[in-house]
């Protein structure tokens, strides 16, 4: 059957030693589409991504890929779809940067010169490819993350032959500077416009206001809501979730939801709000 | 398509092409040293073959071992030489080429599964677990029932060793293992105190021993490839050749487990085969190596962190070129155990551990960038 390629999330529960870390949490992620998963600590973000790679197993419901039960698959023919981003790298061996890219090929037998050559392509998307020649462990954090990104990306650089690929991805972000966490959520999006399922676990709401076709807010292992930032980036919905009093405004310049902190002072703070609220009123009469 | 937003990367020196070139230089780099490895490998065989109070010239063992087989050459060699060369000289360079190749394979290989440049062997205590069972069938194996003792026969000893060195590895792997991390320090202290256990029960074996099973016992902590047999050679070969075949067929795996278990897992690599193959061989290969020729700390460890500073980590080439480099020095080591007190001889061990513990030191004073976040 065509046209179903997509993971499926179907009620999925995890608990351990009795405590649900996880609750009847469903979705789809389709090919195309960046889905970003925001949340508190401990809203089980990270338990929700360990899930649905594979590494934990859940206590009760379904996960499908491509329209197989995830357990169906065999680890090489998974990994030749799906790669995923850990949060940090440990590696201490001095391999040079390219090394660590073509490491996204090794489930692949493909012939080495397209696997040298994707690797580089790898790390030129994501502007590292000048540091190929560079040990690994002499860069910085954010260039080291920029480097795993690119191995991750050779990964599934290519599309399978059936089905689609994912790219999960456990807050990409970390350690990068400004300029680079856009480039390199720019670069996610980009990878999922191509055809790919982009799954990003973030901690900016900004970041997933404005490149996450659809948002996840997760709190206390449920799903709190589900669709596009506009749709689920409320006052309403945000500030329960996180127990911080946020505002949310229009993105002055995109067509998406700016969250800013309105914790502070309470009389400031309503203050700030009142102040906020005038020209709105003003425009309405 | 271009991102809307540039990103101020300084301008790219580098090109793809410049890339290439620095890939090539890489791969001529890794091949040069095996092939310069090899010689050295060559050279080391030769001068141990023909060193010694009855000097055999290389066209002499030549001459030798063709004749062995009916060939006929006209290089002249005395019957002592002969006697020499196949009684003592062959089986001890053999020895020393298995008990080398397998010791740093072994290492090398250990090193990448637990992620950490100080796994050797030696370290972690697996050696010494391997010299406390051998030590145990010395002392006791003659009060093992028949039935057991004879259909294992030579064997006993290696498999003893086996065992021993196994236990240990399975040990400390999984008391310093939580949740898929290999916790560095828990490891390295695991080894500290199954080294402590290891002595104390080697000294219990000391205390209730007698004077010809001492000198047995002596001569495993040492160290040494003297008083080599054929039959003791081939029984314990077998153990040391699985490890220097099979291990660089691991190669692949064991790169993608540098990155972390989970993400060589996610990267296709069956984790539980390597792991248990790489602690399996290892185990085996250090057994065997200690039950003939004794405790040779240093090799494990030394030999894949001179490979890595030249060729870096990448397993391909790291695990043939440490075989080759371990079989060499372990050569080297025993010439001058064999050449530096002559008529008598140092213990191997004692020679490997003068030039490994301050290396060692040595390595530790570089900084923990280079031996990778210890």
């Amino acid at each position: 059957m065509l046209g179903l390629a997509m993971l499926s999330v179907d009620r999925v529960s995890y608990a351990i030693n009795g405590q649900a870390l996880l609750r009847e949490i469903s979705f789809d992620l389709t090919p195309g589409e960046v889905l970003a998963v925001v949340g508190p600590n401990g809203a089980g973000k990270s338990t929700l991504l360990n899930t649905i790679v594979g590494d934990l197993s859940p206590s009760s419901g379904h996960i499908m890929l491509d329209e197989l039960p995830l357990r169906a698959w065999t680890p090489l023919d998974l990994a030749k779809r799906r790669a995923l981003l850990p949060q940090t790298s440990t590696l201490s061996f001095p391999f040079t940067v390219y090394e660590v890219a073509l490491m996204g090929r090794n489930p692949h037998d493909t012939s080495n010169a397209r696997n040298a050559q994707i690797s580089q392509d790898a790390l030129a998307r994501n502007g590292m490819l000048h540091f190929a020649h560079r040990e690994y462990p002499s860069l910085s954090g954010g260039e080291r993350q920029r480097v795993q990104l690119a191995r991750v990306l050779s990964q599934v650089w290519e599309l399978p032959e059936t089905g689609s690929r994912y790219l999960f991805l456990d807050e990409p972000t970390n350690n990068l500077d400004l300029a680079h966490q856009h480039h390199s959520l720019q670069v996610a999006k980009q990878f999922a416009a191509e055809g790919t399922g982009v799954l990003a676990v973030l901690h900016d709401l900004n970041l997933a206001a404005q490149y996450a076709d659809r948002v996840l807010i997760l709190c206390a292992g449920r799903v709190v809501a589900l669709g596009t930032a506009n749709e689920v980036m409320t006052t309403e919905i945000l500030c329960p979730a996180f127990d911080l009093p946020v505002m949310v405004m229009k993105h002055p310049c995109l067509n998406c939801p700016l969250i800013v902190s309105a914790f502070g002072e309470a009389a400031q703070v309503d203050a700030g709000i009142a102040e906020m609220r005038q020209p709105q009123a003003e425009v309405a009469t | 398509m271009k991102p809307s937003l540039t990103v101020s990367t300084p301008p790219a020196p580098t090109t793809k092409v410049q890339v290439d070139q620095h890939l090539k230089t890489r791969q001529l780099k890794a091949t040069t040293l095996l092939v310069v490895l090899s010689l050295l490998l060559v050279v080391s065989i030769l001068l141990n073959v023909g060193m010694g109070a009855v000097q055999i010239r290389p066209a002499e063992v030549a001459s030798i071992l063709l004749s062995r087989v009916g060939v006929d050459t006209s290089v002249p060699f005395a019957g002592r030489q002969e006697a020499v060369l196949m009684a003592i000289r062959l089986p001890r360079v053999l020895l020393g080429v298995l008990v080398g190749a397998s010791l740093a394979v072994s290492g090398a290989a250990m090193q990448g599964l637990f992620r950490n440049p100080l796994a050797a062997p030696g370290l972690l205590g697996v050696s010494s677990g391997a010299a406390l069972a051998a030590t145990g069938i010395i002392v006791f194996g003659s009060a093992l029932p028949l039935g057991l003792r004879d259909p294992l026969g030579s064997w006993l000893l290696p498999a003893a060793a086996f065992a021993g060195s196994l236990i240990v590895t399975l040990f400390v792997y999984s008391i310093a293992t939580r949740s898929g991390r290999t916790d560095v320090g828990t490891m390295l202290l695991a080894g500290v105190a199954i080294n402590a256990l290891a002595g104390s029960g080697t000294g219990l074996l000391v205390f209730v021993a007698d004077d010809a099973q001492l000198r047995d016992i002596t001569f495993w902590s040492l160290g040494s490839l003297g008083g080599i047999t054929w039959t003791r050679l081939t029984a314990a070969a077998p153990f040391m050749l699985a490890a220097m075949f099979l291990l660089p067929q691991l190669a692949k795996g064991l790169n993608a487990f540098l990155l972390g278990e989970s993400e060589a897992r996610h990267l296709g690599v069956d984790v539980q085969v390597i792991k248990l193959a790489t602690v399996f061989l290892a185990a085996a290969a250090v057994g065997a190596a200690v039950s003939v020729a004794g405790i040779i700390g240093f090799v494990g460890l030394v030999v894949p962190h001179l490979i890595r500073m030249v060729v870096g980590p990448n397993h391909h080439v790291l695990l043939p070129a440490s075989l080759l480099l371990g079989a060499s020095l372990l050569l080297l080591a025993d010439l001058f155990a064999r050449m530096v007190v002559i008529p008598a001889e140092l213990p191997i061990g004692i020679v490997t551990s003068l030039v490994g513990g301050p290396f060692f030191l040595w390595l530790l004073l570089q900084g923990r960038q280079r031996l990778g976040g210890l």
